[in-house]
């Protein structure tokens, strides 16, 4: 089998309470471009990281070009010829582009650098892969296509065999994306592996000789591209049905309580919707198609520069998060530990935070600590927060526990209208269907949610109306009969029927 | 290791400042402890305490002022030149306040306009404030205060109590009531623990640092108020080293820079301990150079035991897992700036 570079077997990684990686096997061709795809959290990161052993398998042994390993460090990984350019880049900014890219070995005496050669050598280098960027320029000029390409031709003076893109043309414009091809042409043509990982699927038929298709941390399949289609490749990563987590609920037909027309700023453009009271409206798009952004204007975190926002029918003007708190707006941030939690403090501490000032004062400016505790134990009790108390720290609890505290925190401030984004990142199953359980009971009481989530059954399953997005805009709402995984993924990819045609 | 540092958290300035001053006794046992001499420390300790109620509420908010002792001498000369030329005490007291409040009140403000930290902007207006004082007073002793202006700091309240030791006294315990008890103490500790999430939890942190930085300047204030009244002079080279004094203090009691933790009381056993400490070394003979060198090293091991105490925090606190999401969520933060950009 020596037409096989890498061979990946049984390859087992688990962390707390979620199986990334469920004894995955996988053979990449030598000279190949091999993409693989999968839904957010289908365990391809970890699945690279386990190669490039910046994570440690449970299990598993990897056979790069005939040899097998069980434990790769990040060193061997690059000792042995496996090159990796991550989504953020390893570039020193302040350095020249040579500079960086012989980093950590120049040539010259040992005591004295030669820039001369080593200039002469990079431009050498991106010469043969058909760039050409000046050698001496600093990096922090170049843009951010350039920078990705200083950080490929890092990896390529080192004689690697194979090269693992995460991501590559996320922060892209298009031109930059076609230099890209271009470049990934030219190193399969020098016989580089290549292990290409992209939501774009579009970019998967362009560019790759076999795609493989990871779900839920399971290797599914691997294809041929010549011989597979869009809607296949949907249909294997999407694959499972829903499993009874999410019962059907009434549709809903409260008043409306927000309007958002034309919402702008922040990387979004033009957005609009309408909330109704005791309704999930769910917001689905790929990662960075500016979701939480919009949930960021809305709130106040960020400043918008256009578009108009209505509560109840009345035009508010949202400038800052206070204001969001007094209107009634609540919300749940994407990331719980930097944005959510006050790690060192405790569960009653972190409660109360947000609504203090608001109903827990007596003479005006004292905490009033009855009334906090009595807040505290109420939500513990009513969220089923499982910690031995309210003086609990925070940082203590599983993830899970934790969210609820966050919650706590927003629902003690009396919200609304609660915004979940990504409310279920990194908590496990059984925690999972409590958060669904009590955002399906939290608008049967009259709330309305805003749900923002990666997870593409967790919106189809809660959600009243879904919203996707593509690049910053609204690319379409469905309707609940009009649901569909497949559809929503199409949308997501910025495919529209228009698009298509053109 | 991590048992140590747990107990000295909970006990080790109560036991320091127990040790301290039983070390002092037996190496001087007629005169270290008496009520005189403790009446001494506490008027000693008094300015240095005063400012560091103010100081204790900038660290626990994050923020690291070092312009304060330029700000002490700014209030005084002001405030000796306002006493010469007849203004009445009173006035002159809430004038120095005021000075105080409003200094620290541009320092947050031009933070906040230049979005750089108040630590950067509080280096320039040290030497500012400091340059300002030369210009108007030169490196003259303003005197001849009037006497009731002394009394502040120098009379016996209940016929016993020294009112410097009272004044100190209250406004420790009005700062610890502030930070413990009300809700701009826990706005302070939110913003300090984590300015994101204070943010997004709907707290107005620029409007709250802003406050915080005046109340801390009221202290300050009020320091170089009773600083002029027990000294009875003004001079534009006082309060040098007194922003690190107070940092010293602080930190050695307890209060993590960084932000977020720490008590009052905490800073003023941090307080106690300084002064009982060089005190004691005045007592038994060691030369001022020497203790200079002490306080160095003092301040290395506060900051030492810090840092211990944070690295064990981070250790307790890290429940790994959940987190597999993570780079894909830096992607997302890197998409979002591109798309800004």
């Amino acid at each position: 089998m020596s037409d096989n570079i890498l061979e990946i077997k049984n390859l087992t990684k688990t962390y707390p309470g979620v199986v990334a990686l469920d004894n995955v096997n996988m053979n990449i061709k030598r000279g190949e471009v091999h993409a693989i795809v999968g839904e957010n959290g289908a365990g391809k990161s970890t699945l690279i990281k386990s190669i490039t052993g910046a994570v440690e398998p449970d299990h598993g042994v990897i056979r790069f070009d005939g040899k097998d390993y069980r434990h790769l460090d990040p060193k061997l990984s690059a000792e042995i010829g496996i090159g990796v350019i991550y989504q953020e880049f390893n570039l020193v900014p302040a350095l020249s582009v040579a500079e960086n890219i012989f980093l950590g070995n120049y040539s010259g005496n040992g005591v004295t650098v030669d820039f001369k050669e080593m200039n002469r050598e990079a431009a050498e280098a991106m010469k043969k892969i058909g760039v050409r960027i000046p050698p001496q320029k600093t990096v922090y000029e170049l843009a951010v296509g350039h920078q990705q390409i200083v950080e490929i031709m890092r990896s390529l003076v080192k004689d690697i065999k194979l090269l693992i893109m995460d991501e590559p043309t996320a922060p892209l414009t298009t031109k930059e994306v076609e230099q890209l091809m271009k470049i990934i042409n030219s190193l399969r043509e020098q016989g580089i592996t290549i292990i290409y990982i992209s939501h774009r699927l579009e970019e998967v038929f362009q560019l790759a000789d076999r795609v493989s298709v990871m779900r839920d941390g399971e290797y599914i399949t691997t294809m041929d591209v010549a011989e597979t289609n869009m809607q296949e490749l949907i249909r294997y990563m999407v694959g499972r049905e829903l499993q009874g987590q999410f019962p059907p609920r009434e549709k809903p037909v409260g008043e409306e309580v927000l309007r958002v027309e034309g919402l702008t700023g922040n990387g979004v453009r033009d957005i609009s919707f309408t909330l109704h009271r005791g309704e999930i409206f769910g917001f689905a798009g790929l990662l960075g198609c500016g979701r939480t952004e919009t949930m960021q204007l809305l709130y106040g975190a960020v400043k918008k520069t256009g578009g108009t926002v209505f509560l109840n029918g009345e035009e508010v003007d949202i400038k800052n998060t206070s204001t969001a708190l007094q209107k009634g707006l609540g919300l749940i941030p994407e990331d719980r530990k930097r944005h959510g939690l006050f790690l060192p403090m405790t569960i009653k501490w972190n409660t109360s935070i947000g609504c203090i000032k608001k109903k827990l004062l007596k003479w005006g400016v004292i905490v009033d600590t009855k009334k906090e505790r009595d807040l505290a134990l109420e939500y513990k009790s009513k969220l089923k927060t499982k910690a031995p108390g309210i003086e609990q720290t925070v940082s203590n609890l599983s993830g899970g526990n934790q969210q609820k505290v966050v919650v706590s925190k927003v629902l003690a401030t009396d919200a609304e209208i609660m915004i979940f984004d990504e409310p279920t990142r990194g908590i496990d199953v059984g925690a999972k269907q409590e958060m669904y359980n009590l955002i399906r009971k939290l608008v049967s009481e009259g709330k309305s949610v805003l749900l923002v989530s990666s997870e593409m059954e967790e919106v189809l399953g809660l959600s009243d109306r879904i919203a996707v997005l593509c690049e910053g805009r609204m690319m379409g709402i469905l309707e609940r009969e009009e649901f569909d995984q497949e559809r929503i993924l199409t949308l997501a990819s910025g495919f529209t029927k228009e698009k298509k045609g053109a | 290791m991590n048992k140590f540092l747990l107990y000295w958290k909970k006990f080790g300035m109560f036991a320091l400042l127990a040790v301290l001053i039983a070390a002092f006794s037996l190496a001087s046992p007629d005169r270290f402890f008496s009520s005189t001499t403790f009446f001494n420390i506490l008027k000693q300790a008094s300015v240095i305490g005063v400012l560091s109620c103010g100081v204790t509420l900038l660290l626990i908010m994050g923020e690291i002022d070092i312009s304060i002792g330029a700000r002490v001498a700014f209030t005084t000369i002001i405030c000796g030149k306002l006493l010469n030329a007849g203004v009445p005490v009173w006035i002159v007291v809430l004038v120095g306040v005021a000075i105080g409040a409003l200094t620290g009140a541009l320092n947050s403000f031009l933070a906040q306009v230049l979005r750089t930290y108040v630590f950067v902007v509080s280096m320039a207006a040290m030497y500012m404030w400091t340059g300002v004082c030369y210009l108007i007073n030169g490196a003259v002793t303003l005197y001849g205060f009037p006497q009731s202006f002394q009394n502040i700091s120098q009379s016996m309240i209940f016929g016993k109590i020294p009112s410097i030791i009272l004044i100190f006294t209250v406004c420790a315990i009005v700062s610890g009531f502030i930070l413990a008890k009300t809700y701009f103490g826990r706005h302070i500790y939110a913003i300090g623990g984590n300015r994101e999430a204070a943010y997004l939890a709907g707290i107005d942190v620029k409007k709250n640092t802003l406050l915080t930085h005046m109340l801390a300047g009221a202290f300050i204030g009020l320091a170089a108020i009773i600083l002029m009244s027990r000294t009875m002079t003004a001079q534009s080279g006082t309060g040098g080293s007194y922003a690190f004094d107070c940092i010293t203090a602080c930190v050695l009691g307890g209060v993590l820079l960084g932000g977020g933790h720490g008590k009052m009381y905490q800073a003023m056993l941090g307080v106690l301990v300084l002064n009982v400490l060089f005190n004691g070394l005045t007592l038994i003979g060691v030369n001022d150079y020497w203790q200079t060198v002490i306080k160095g090293l003092i301040l290395i091991m506060a900051i030492g035991i810090e840092a211990l105490q944070r690295h064990a925090k981070v250790d307790f606190s890290d429940d790994g897992g959940g987190d597999i999401d993570k780079p894909e969520t830096a992607g997302e933060l890197q998409a979002q700036a591109e798309a800004s950009a």
